[in-house]
């Protein structure tokens, strides 16, 4: 397993500790998979901002993040939905040979062509596929799947109830390549029961956090009156954690619970959680940048007790 | 908004083709009002000033300037949730960047949208990765991020996407007094 | 232009021309008021047909198709001793058989007749050119006239009709259509695949808008079906084979055993000792049943039935062998196979019920209480597995609000949702089923989540008022999803009130699907058993929409019911009468006339090969691989779609009536001057010549280099006749037919694509350009789309030159050497 970490905007800005959780469980101390660094990435860029303005801009700045993965024989993997959603719908546009000469004509000025990546030869010709575009939590699921990560456990997290958050643009849309079934979705509640967590079931389960297509940043006050509404049903249903795959999500859970000045329920990112659950030390995953005090719920993990 | 009585002489007809030419507005005039994505939308739960059916109806009907101007469709949340559930196939997120574009052509925009693309230009990335940023990353054991604004600005003047941003793009009546929140 | 060998062959079993030698045409040119002569100048078009080759007498008037008109053709056939009779005025698909019919008065047989398209093809499409107009009329009289020259005499064959009909479903249709036809006086084998006839209206508790009983008016007639002595009943069987044609087909049936035998008196002593228990699919799984059973109450025939699948076997157990005081338990039955004779067939197999069980939002199957308006029919029928009482499933209490949600698995244009179409009977169904509740229960709050209501038949909206002023609830918004309370299995659905434009959120104790229908499973099998058409939903396709609605396009069948589209009982009902009707026409007569486009093989060319019986949509020629004999026309079965005789590689097949010498000959008429200018076109008759006279209706313009060569069916259109065209210096050739699920012909088209697709490589091949050959799927409705494909190839014959054309025809007429 060759992965390429695409660690976008969101997560080195304000949750480093997030890509380090997910460093450490994929090193070679625990699930050893092999990480190919490439630091120039940039922006994933976030779509909703460039479908609103240029689509062409946002192809092109997509395809250049993508031209860095495809020679290295790796799989590029995100940590972020919105990242996954953007450089996957990527992939799938430039299947289209008009739109891939067009859009390298204009990577040109940056000396790029994105080709793919190279999967065999057949006589003097060059195979290509589109690069593979996947989510830290499908990559886990797929390539580990639950007796893999069960196997690193160091520190199960037995009885710990978890509300899981899937986020919106790791299901859907179904129109582009589905990755998890978008009604009845099993990759990050089987991740977090391998971790020996209960994945707690409550109303409204798919519902959308309030943070996404701009919202948070334009009126802030309507996301937070959305992420109220999914709290209270994650509230009532009796829980430790909030559990998500996409640190915009964990943003605006982490905010919303301050403006909302409502009884705090500390928000982890899945490599966190699954961090804690192999045994690596608490501050090793960057809880400091979490506005929802973490400390109560590691209160919790500890006495657990050691395997 | 209720007690408004619409013109007839103001309706545009033509503004439901201008939008199916848009990318993502393709299925636009298939909407048959039945309801199932404001009965779903998340933000129109909280606020019904965003009803994306609502919105549909009035660009079938051809309110033109009360759906270029207005900041409702700046309030999609993209959870794609009814683009899911529409028995029509409409895609009503797509449908909603269709009319941003638009909007975005008569000289509207949120500027949200503008911050982000001038952030991108100045960084390279959405938030800030710089010097401080890198030697946190450093005290953590992460390799530092190379900043490629030059790059992604040489991408962006290829494109001209800050023409779009900054209202340079020409045609269309800008929207007059309200323009966004 | 050198005879070919084929041409030659054709020629030699032409009959002489009689003792009279060349034929002798008479040509009427038609002002039809202005229609015509208003941008054509018919006198000088009446002239020009004087100098044509054959023609001893023409002229022009009025109103040719007025009784002075046709007397005065009739008149100068007898006095110029005519032999072929050209009128060129409107489309033929308007009066051909008015001036077929003059002159078979007159003596001269119909089918040496032939008209020219003046009026929808010319005349009206080309209102500002009267030059041109005017050309273009002369050249369409050309084209009749050479035709014309080259028609025979046909006559009409009849073909005898066994006074006997098949009805496939025991539906309410199928025992409608079997009733009245039986009552007529002929013997009718009504073949039910269930053990028993009734189909969906069986399980239905009332019907609107009369909220009358269902069973209590469906049973008489069950009753009388299973009694009469002139229907024989074969419940329990299948459809395996159908050979044959209209009048004569053999029909083979399989009968399942029941392994009850007739001394049955339906006790039910057997069913009471019987160990297995299973779903009852009559209470769609609310109840159970036995392994020998009794559909329901009602049955017809009220035998008993051994669901063998499920019995446990003579081996293990014997109970109902030993129960049964008549010992009409037979474990011996074996399957039988019948043969049985009919003249028509009427197809009533009925529909199935959408199953929303993928529909994950409304999670039926998965909260107990959420159920489908089939189920609920079950529920409130007093005869039902609760005795009438609507009860919950999860505590079999009476839930105190009800919700409906319309249109589930109807009007959804994503498939994973349903069928695109609306199923016509949901709405009233569910008015209807909210008033029971409010007759037995009526302090229940009852909402229904519609789209649109549709109450369009007599009695409807009434019944709709009703229940609106008993207080039912419509809320114009389809929710989303249905949620569950945990605790109380109540079910929580939001939606918007789209009228209000306000949000709406309630509780119920239970959900309603009101399901849409669907064409049942097996349609493909019926299709192909009896060579039917379906539409793009799945249901039997009629022969005309408005005019021939019950008639299958193929002779001799007919559809009623919902096997042709979803339809409440009256419609079924009314449709069944109907079906039985047309199918009287038929057995009355006791014989049928066959229209005179059948192919005649000629022996001494046909080189065995079956590939004409390959493509016939009707199986109407027999061919056998292993015997390797000429093969043999079935007329009666022939639709006269020419296709076969297209498909000749060895020009061993004459059309009559389309004969390829006669299609040549408008092709040269056409080609003989200016060839390069024009676009020479091969119309269908049923689908794009009716678009073109569509759009001559409509008064479409478009630019008038076309011409149009009248076929039954693209398929007649051979690969030679299109390289005839362009070998002659034709700028460019059109072949237009039906949509490919359309065809008249049942799939005739199909031919047409392939043969065109081949013809496509050999331009490219030879360096032709092959966008000057243009293939269109035009419908009768789409007068626009013709004229816009007109209005291309004239943009697309502008840009060649005459040089092209003649190098086009040097490498063809190269070709045809050699070849």
């Amino acid at each position: 397993m060759r992965y390429s970490l695409f660690v976008g905007c969101t997560i080195p800005n304000r949750f480093p500790g997030v890509e380090n959780s997910t460093r450490v469980i994929l090193g070679p101390d625990h699930l050893g998979a092999e990480l190919v660094e490439i630091n120039e990435f940039t922006c994933c860029p976030a779509l909703p901002t460039f479908y609103s303005t240029d689509r062409v801009t946002w192809l092109v700045t997509a395809a250049r993040n993508l031209v860095l993965v495809q020679d290295k024989n790796a799989d590029l993997v995100t940590m972020c939905n919105g990242c996954f959603s953007s450089l996957l719908k990527a992939t799938e546009e430039l299947e289209n040979v008009n739109k891939c000469n067009f859009v390298n004509a204009a990577l040109a000025s940056v000396g790029k062509q994105y080709r793919g990546r190279l999967v065999r030869r057949e006589g003097n010709r060059s195979i290509y596929e589109p690069v593979r575009v996947r989510h830290i939590i499908e990559a886990l699921y797929t390539d580990f799947g639950r007796e893999g990560i069960a196997d690193r456990v160091r520190h199960p997290l037995s009885g710990l109830r978890i509300a899981v958050h899937n986020g919106c643009h790791f299901l859907r849309p179904t129109t582009r390549t589905s990755v998890d079934d978008p009604a009845k979705p099993v990759m990050l509640d089987t991740m977090v029961e391998a971790a020996g967590a209960t994945s707690v079931d409550f109303p409204d389960k798919q519902a959308c956090c309030g943070a996404g297509g701009g919202i948070r940043l334009q009126v802030p006050k309507l996301a937070n009156a959305i992420t109220k509404d999914k709290y209270e049903c994650i509230h009532a249903a009796g829980t430790d954690a909030i559990v998500t795959g996409c640190p915009y999500c964990l943003y605006q859970f982490d905010h919303a619970q301050k403006d909302l000045k409502v009884h705090p329920i500390p928000v982890l990112h899945i490599s966190q959680l699954l961090a804690l659950a192999f045994g690596v030390d608490a501050e090793h995953l960057g809880f400091e940048w979490h506005f929802v005090a973490v400390r109560p719920f590691l209160k919790k993990v500890d006495a657990v007790g050691v395997v | 908004m209720a007690d408004d009585v619409i013109d007839a002489d103001e309706l545009d007809p033509g503004f439901k083709y201008e939008i199916s030419k848009q990318p993502g507005g393709e299925n636009l005039k298939l909407c048959f009002q039945c309801g199932t994505c404001s009965g779903t939308c998340p933000v129109r739960a909280i606020n019904d000033k965003y009803n994306p059916r609502r919105i549909i109806r009035m660009a079938l009907l051809g309110m033109r300037k009360e759906v270029l101007c207005s900041d409702f469709i700046w309030l999609c949340s993209t959870c794609y949730a009814c683009h899911e559930r529409c028995p029509q196939n409409v895609r009503i997120p797509e449908l909603m960047f269709a009319i941003r574009n638009i909007a975005l052509r008569e000289g509207n925009i949120h500027p949200v949208y503008k911050g982000y693309v001038d952030a991108l230009d100045g960084h390279g990335r959405l938030l800030e990765v710089g010097e401080f940023e890198n030697e946190k990353r450093v005290k953590y054991g992460l390799p530092p991020i190379a900043e490629e604004k030059e790059r992604v600005r040489k991408i962006f003047h290829h494109t001209r996407i800050k023409d779009r941003t900054d209202g340079k793009l020409k045609g269309g009546e800008a929207c007059a007094t309200e323009g966004s929140k | 232009m050198s005879e070919s060998k084929e041409d030659a062959a054709v020629k030699a079993t032409r009959p002489a021309e009689g003792a009279t030698g060349a034929p002798r045409i008479g040509v009427y040119v038609c002002h039809c008021g202005l229609n015509i002569a208003g941008s054509v100048d018919c006198h000088a078009v009446a002239e020009h047909a004087k100098t044509l080759p054959n023609v001893v007498i023409a002229s022009d008037n009025r109103y040719t198709c007025s009784e002075p008109g046709q007397e005065q053709i009739k008149k100068e056939i007898k006095e110029h001793k005519l032999t072929r009779v050209v009128v060129a005025s409107c489309t033929p698909r308007l009066h051909e058989p008015t001036f077929r019919t003059a002159c078979k008065d007159a003596g001269l047989n119909p089918y040496l007749f032939e008209m020219a398209n003046l009026r929808e093809h010319c005349s009206w499409v080309h209102l500002h050119d009267r030059g041109a107009a005017t050309e273009k009329a002369k050249d369409l009289v050309a084209m009749a006239v050479a035709r014309a020259a080259l028609l025979e005499p046909q006559e009409e064959a009849e073909v005898p009709v066994i006074r006997r009909a098949l009805v496939i479903g025991g539906g309410v249709a199928g025992i409608q259509a079997s009733l009245d036809l039986a009552q007529a006086g002929y013997k009718v084998f009504l073949v039910e695949k269930d053990p028993s006839i009734g189909g969906k209206m069986a399980q239905i508790d009332k019907t609107f808008p009369t909220m009358d009983c269902s069973i209590c008016i469906l049973a008489p007639k069950m009753a009388e079906a299973g009694r009469h002595p002139n229907i024989t009943l074969l419940a329990y069987s299948d459809v395996a084979d159908v050979k044959g044609y209209i009048g004569n087909f053999k029909v083979t049936v399989k009968k399942h055993p029941r392994y009850v035998t007739k001394d049955c008196t339906a006790c039910g002593d057997c069913a009471k000792v019987c160990p297995v228990v299973v779903p009852n699919e009559f209470d769609i799984g609310l109840a159970s049943r036995r392994a020998i059973y009794s559909p329901f109450a009602q049955a017809v025939p009220s035998t008993y039935v051994v669901d063998i699948r499920n019995c446990l076997g003579m081996n293990i157990c014997r109970r109902c062998v030993e129960k049964c005081e008549r010992k009409a338990i037979d474990f011996d039955m074996a399957e039988e196979t019948l043969e049985l004779d009919v003249g028509t067939i009427i197809v009533a197999t009925g529909v199935d019920a959408f199953d929303p069980t993928a529909l994950k939002d409304y999670a039926y199957g998965v909260y107990p209480n959420v159920i489908t308006s089939l189920e609920f029919e079950r529920l409130i029928n007093a005869g039902g597995p609760s005795g009438g009482r609507l009860v919950r499933p999860s505590d079999m209490a009476i839930p105190k609000e009800v919700a409906f949600i319309q249109c589930v698995g109807s009007r959804k244009r994503v498939n994973e949702k349903g069928h695109p179409y609306c199923s016509n009977i949901c709405c009233m169904n569910t008015i209807k089923d909210a008033l029971l509740i409010k007759e037995h229960w009526p302090e229940t709050k009852i909402t229904v989540y519609y789209m649109d209501i549709r109450a369009f038949g007599k009695g409807f909206e009434d019944l709709y008022n009703r229940a609106k002023e008993h207080g039912v609830k419509f809320i114009r918004g389809i929710p989303a999803e249905i949620e569950q309370d945990n605790t109380t299995m109540d079910l929580v659905i939001r939606s918007e009130d789209t009228d209000s434009g306000k949000m709406l959120v309630r509780s119920y104790g239970m959900v309603v699907l009101s399901i849409g229908i669907e064409p049942r499973q097996d349609n493909e099998v019926v299709q192909k058993l009896l060579t039917l058409s379906r539409t793009s939903d799945g249901f039997f396709l009629e022969a005309h929409p408005k005019l021939r609605p019950v008639d299958a396009p193929t002779p001799g069948i007919f559809l009623c019911g919902c096997a042709e589209g979803p339809k409440d009982i009256k419609d079924s009902v009314t449709q069944a009468s109907a079906a039985a009707a047309r199918a009287n026409i038929l057995m009355a007569q006791g014989k049928v006339r066959v229209e005179a486009l059948t192919p005649v093989i000629i022996d001494e060319l046909c080189k065995k090969c079956g590939a004409c019986a390959k493509v016939c949509p009707y199986h109407a020629i027999e061919f056998d691989k292993e015997k390797k004999e000429v093969p043999g026309v079935i007329t009666a079965a022939c639709a006269g779609c020419g296709t076969c005789g297209a498909e000749c590689a060895f020009g061993a097949i004459s059309m009559r009536h389309f004969s390829d010498e006669t299609l040549n000959a408008e092709i040269d008429a056409i080609t003989a001057e200016d060839a390069c200018r024009k676009t020479v076109a091969f119309c269908c008759n049923w689908c794009s010549y009716a678009g073109a006279d569509f759009a001559g209706v409509s008064r479409m313009q478009y630019p008038p280099n076309i011409r149009i060569i009248r076929t039954m069916c693209s398929g007649r259109v051979a690969e030679k006749m299109v390289l005839r065209a362009f070998q002659r210096g034709a700028g460019a050739v059109l072949v237009a037919g039906c949509h490919l699920q359309d065809c008249h012909y049942i799939n005739a088209n199909y031919q047409t694509l392939k043969r065109v697709e081949r013809l496509w490589k050999k331009l490219e091949q030879k360096g032709i350009r092959k966008e000057r050959l243009q293939l269109a799927w035009i419908s009768a409705a789409e007068g626009e789309r013709f004229a816009s494909k007109v209005k291309e190839m004239a943009r697309i014959v502008d840009t060649v030159t005459k040089e092209e054309c003649d190098k086009t025809a040097q490498l063809l007429s190269k070709e045809k050497k050699e070849g």
